[in-house]
């Protein structure tokens, strides 16, 4: 369950000899500018996601970390540069061919109304569908084992409307599980659950890049991204700052520099990952 | 792992073919088709020229005296061709506008789509007689209405309450127009224009069938193949596009279909109110779907409409009232049920 905490740099880790360096990352962002209407918020960024890393990206408020994992997950298009995805542009990619490989939960999507946790997760197949062939074996077996693997067999007749948020967001997660890809991207999983679902969530995150796949994640929490991260990317102000295990990115002089804030860095008794302590502060 | 594999239910052709359907979707299509045939059975005999139900095959193989085959052949059947197909387009529109705008009032009716075509009409009909044909000036005035909401929502389809309310001040202005139009024409052009500005189906031939079923042969098999792709796109943009559908592709295909499906129907019957705002309404209900059911509403919208036509002129008031006047006198109810639910929703 716990992360390794030995780097695992870019170019590590499944890819095989000699295949190494940037090349070999399943996705990287080349040089983009990221904006919203007419403002940069974020300017000439690169950034690599190493291959089978688990990666948190971690930033003040508006420092461009969900804007990144949107141009990333291609919801947002860069305004220059490329994202690429396996070496390739995803602009030369079709939408459909990507969601075979890339599967994305965004930060809050819409459950159809009077929609059953089955049917939800189903829809995660579209992109393996084809307008006269809706479904298929490999379609029932997808969806099962996605539904195992997050734990929401038992509700797959159930309305998503009648279920706890903690519950709803694991289903959520069970529809981007059953796209079957090799990358998963997550914007803020954890936003509005409660510290025992945030959990349950995290560690059903460490549990699918254990298996194999790639994850990158924007999460607030430092610590919780420190404990199940073997990547960090750190942003401020729409540039990374900062990169690499947790352990090198989470000191006391790199939060000061990235939050503003003084504090102090344990060790976490339950995981030995570096464990972010405000300091104290005078009472106004 | 025991996976219970007992799937969606599906819509077998051979081995390529694998539609997914809904059994309970499957019922009510079936049971609102026999409503919508009882519907038709009962207007084509009822009343003094009405044709005994007996009389009625020899009459429409041809067999029948010249009075019956006036009736049937010449003034009911194609009304209630009219009104099945017209009331399937308007469903189909309003399943696919609310969809889009993933908001019930957002429907073609109170978004100023059935407004904008009134007033194309109306230009076409009274302000610039014979420049073009009143249909082809109604779905211009259609298109002028949505792009004015596309325009004017400032961001295109993606904000959908941005566009029902843009879509609310469209409507107005169009209505304005036509106002402006009905004044500056004579007596009797301004009671022609009035009366089909009710939206009514009394005196409509073959041809208006016609018109409106080509409209259907062509445009409701494109509605069903974006179904899949706007139910996902309901799901918010990011979601959609992570599953690989481009949002804004969708939307933008998915409301020309619409826009062309609404101009169509206006054409042949006038702006009938509000069953494109309640047809998809009621099906989704019926059918406790999750998504557009473009069958659905479109069967619901064609039942809908023969039935109030069928009130219309069975009305007990002496008169034979347009079809547009029942249907806004339910819908209009129908539409403040709507509202307050919403607003109860967004209060709580």
């Amino acid at each position: 369950m716990t992360p390794t905490t030995t780097a695992a740099g870019p170019g590590s880790g499944a890819t095989g000899p000699g295949v190494t360096g940037p090349a070999a990352a399943p996705l990287r962002a080349e040089r983009v500018t990221l904006a919203y209407d007419r403002t940069d918020v974020v300017h000439d960024l690169s950034v690599t996601i190493p291959r089978a890393s688990f990666t948190v990206i971690i930033g003040p408020n508006g420092c461009g970390k969900s804007t990144l994992l949107r141009a990333l997950a291609r919801t947002l298009r860069p305004r220059t540069g490329e994202v690429l995805l396996d070496g390739e542009p995803l602009t030369r990619l079709r939408s459909r061919d990507v969601a075979r490989r890339l599967a994305l939960l965004p930060q809050s999507p819409l459950a159809p109304e009077a929609i059953t946790v089955g049917d939800l997760v189903a829809r995660g197949r579209y992109p393996h569908q084809g307008l006269l062939r809706q479904w298929s074996a490999a379609d029932a077996v997808a969806v099962a084992d996605a539904m195992h693997a997050t734990e929401v067999t038992e509700l797959r007749d159930r309305l998503v409307s009648t279920l706890s948020g903690g519950q709803r967001q694991r289903v959520w997660l069970a529809m981007a599980l059953a796209q079957q890809t090799d990358l998963l991207l997550l914007d803020e999983p954890t936003t509005f659950l409660d510290i025992a679902h945030q959990f349950e969530v995290m560690d059903l995150c460490a549990r699918l890049h254990e298996e194999g796949r790639t994850l990158v994640a924007v999460l607030h929490d430092l610590n919780q991204a420190a404990r199940y991260a073997t990547h960090l990317v750190a942003m401020k102000d729409g540039r990374v700052v900062a990169e690499g295990t947790p352990a090198e990115v989470v000191t006391p002089e790199r939060i000061a520099e990235i939050f503003d804030l003084a504090c102090r860095v344990v060790e976490d008794p339950e995981t030995g990952t570096p464990m972010v302590i405000p300091a104290r502060r005078p009472v106004r | 792992m025991s996976a219970a594999q007992e799937g969606p239910s599906l819509l077998r052709l051979g081995d390529r073919v694998a539609l997914l359907t809904n059994r309970r979707a499957v019922t009510v299509c079936l049971v609102l088709a026999v409503v919508a045939l009882a519907t038709v059975l009962v207007t084509l005999t009822i009343g003094d020229l009405g044709v005994p139900l007996t009389e009625l095959p020899t009459v429409l193989a041809g067999g029948g005296s010249r009075a019956q085959e006036w009736v049937v052949l010449t003034n009911r059947l194609p009304r209630l061709a009219v009104g099945l197909g017209a009331g399937a387009a308007f469903g189909v529109a309003g399943a696919i506008f609310q969809s889009v705008t993933r908001n019930p009032p957002g429907s073609p009716d109170v978004i100023g789509l059935g407004a904008g075509a009134a007033a194309g009409a109306a230009a076409a009909g009274l302000v610039w007689p014979g420049v073009v044909p009143v249909p082809a000036g109604a779905l211009v005035g259609a298109f002028v209405a949505i792009l004015a909401v596309w325009v004017g929502s400032g961001r295109g389809f993606a904000a959908p309450y941005r566009m029902v309310v843009t879509g609310i001040a469209v409507g107005a202005m169009a209505l304005a127009f036509v106002q402006l139009a009905i004044l500056r024409a004579t007596r009797e052009d301004a009671q022609v224009v009035a009366a089909w500005l009710n939206g009514s189906l009394g005196s409509r031939g073959w041809s208006d069938a016609a018109t409106v079923a080509v409209a259907l042969v062509v445009l409701l098999p494109l509605a069903l193949a974006l179904s899949r792709r706007l139910q996902l796109v309901e799901m918010g943009d990011d979601a959609a596009t992570g599953l690989g559908v481009d949002a804004g592709r969708t939307r933008t295909l998915a409301v020309v279909v619409a826009v062309l499906l609404t101009g169509a129907a206006v054409a042949v019957c006038g702006p009938v109110a509000f069953v494109a705002l309640t047809a998809p309404q009621i099906a989704r209900r019926l059918t406790r779907s999750s998504g557009p059911g473009m069958v659905a509403a479109a069967v619901t919208g064609a039942t809908l409409l023969v039935l109030a036509d069928l009130l219309a002129q069975r009305l007990p008031f002496g008169v034979q009232y347009p079809v547009g006047i029942v249907t806004a006198g339910l819908g209009g109810v129908y539409l403040a049920f709507l509202l307050v639910r919403e607003w109860r929703r967004g209060a709580v």
